[in-house]
């Protein structure tokens, strides 16, 4: 049976992500480790005191916390599966557009949407090298607060377990498994 | 010595390379310069200011909270306004190991320190000195990037230090661009090149693509005029050409 990490399950979202990854056949596991088909890391966690604009007193302190908690640990936890994995070796991460340079249009939560954009990078780079080794990925935006969140975490099923070769996974540089994007709720890419 | 109506700035990172360079010339087209220092091995700085009296040495460690606010209060002590933020300083990769799916794990702390630096130390700047550019009249803030930033661009393998924390920047730069755009405040991102290294005897280290004087020509274009598209947030490189995120 194959298995897939998800470092949550007690959201909406990740419930009903779980319970589909389930009813397909696989092994839901909360703790990483060697020979996982999935990675899926659902952490996107706001701070109280990350939610200040300019000119409120942006809290240091709050924004490098909500960068450990948004980046550095799941980043570790990755790193205790990788690069061990097995079946599909896809790597998925939560996106926002809050986080898109291009489409932001966020006042406050600097910690938590500044790691965010950070994690694009890392996994960018981290495609980079682990591509041509079989290792895929996705970034996906669950659009929180706007879209049904099991109506959501069905487009993320979709999405994570649906691969994107066009014609076969021999031509990575010229098909859109060879890129990483950000995908929402509705299947629409949202730029860096 | 201030004079009526001379702009003021504030650069960071002033130590050496495109800070310095920017510093040097914003004093030649008759900016009062407050200089962050920060490395305590290299005293152009100090030479400089024997010849010039508009410029004042700001101690700066951006990643240190305590330490922005003392350069808060010495600049609205000394000054009282703020024209122009040149947010510069920040460190480079280091030995630190930071990439997955290595031999060791990813260095979280490192990947803190750059955050807290070349990122987080921006908004908190611009932040901490609000009062001061709010009494100025340019209301500029120039943020210096990396085409490394890029994630569209990004090409390379390995170590993500570096990149991730320029990648952070931009976004942190387009939330103060959110809230202050709308405020007559007007912004740079900007890619300087790779540029030489400069010694402390100010001599260049070999190799690298522009002196750091090349870019800062840009740079203080930048500076100097106003754009036709104040109201997008745009990575332009020494060259002049824009940069996709």
């Amino acid at each position: 049976m194959q298995k897939v990490y998800l470092s949550e399950e007690k959201s909406v979202f990740g419930a009903r992500l779980a319970s589909r990854f389930r009813e397909a056949g696989y092994e839901v596991v909360r703790e990483p480790a060697p020979g996982l088909s999935f990675f899926i890391d659902l952490t996107d966690e706001s701070l109280p005191g990350d939610g200040l604009s300019v000119g409120e007193g942006i809290d240091a302190g709050a924004a490098a916390e909500a960068y450990r908690r948004n980046v550095c640990l799941p980043l570790q936890k990755l790193d205790a599966a990788f690069p061990d994995m097995t079946g599909a070796k896809r790597i998925c991460f939560l996106a926002s557009r809050d986080a898109s340079v291009e489409w932001s249009r966020a006042t406050a939560g600097y910690g938590r949407l500044m790691a965010r954009a950070a994690l694009y990078q890392i996994l960018t780079i981290t495609k980079n090298t682990w591509l041509a080794k079989g290792y895929t990925f996705r970034l996906f935006d669950p659009m929180r607060g706007e879209a049904d969140p099991e109506k959501a975490a069905d487009a993320a099923f979709v999405y994570f377990t649906r691969d994107r070769y066009d014609d076969g996974p021999d031509n990575l540089d010229r098909n859109d498994e060879g890129n990483l994007l950000v995908r929402d709720a509705f299947g629409r890419e949202i730029p860096w | 010595m201030e004079t009526i109506n001379q702009k003021t700035a504030l650069v960071t990172g002033a130590d050496r390379g495109l800070g310095l360079s920017v510093a040097k010339g914003l004093l030649k087209e008759g900016w009062r310069v407050f200089a962050g220092k920060y490395l305590a091995d290299y005293s152009l700085l100090e030479d400089l200011a024997a010849e010039e009296k508009s410029l004042s040495i700001l101690p700066l460690d951006v990643s240190d909270p305590e330490s922005v606010r003392a350069a808060a209060e010495r600049i609205a002590r000394d000054a009282g306004k703020l024209d122009l933020l040149v947010s510069n300083a920040a460190l480079m990769g280091g030995n630190a190991r930071c990439a997955v799916g290595g031999d060791a794990p990813v260095d979280t702390d490192a990947l803190l320190l750059s955050f807290r630096t070349n990122s987080l130390a921006a908004p908190i700047l611009t932040d901490r000195l609000l009062p001061l550019l709010e009494k100025g009249e340019m209301k500029r803030l120039f943020f210096t990037s990396s085409e490394i930033s890029s994630v569209r661009l990004q090409r390379r393998t390995g170590d993500v230090r570096y990149a991730m924390s320029k990648t952070a920047l931009n976004l942190g730069v387009r939330l103060l661009f959110n809230s202050l755009r709308p405020r007559g405040y007007t912004f740079r991102l900007y890619q300087p090149g790779w540029m030489k290294r400069v010694n402390p005897d100010g001599s260049r280290v070999a190799g690298a693509q522009i002196d750091p004087d090349e870019s800062a020509e840009e740079a203080l274009r930048l500076i100097r005029e106003d754009r036709i598209d104040e109201d997008r947030l745009v990575l332009t490189d020494y060259l002049g050409h824009e940069l996709s995120f």
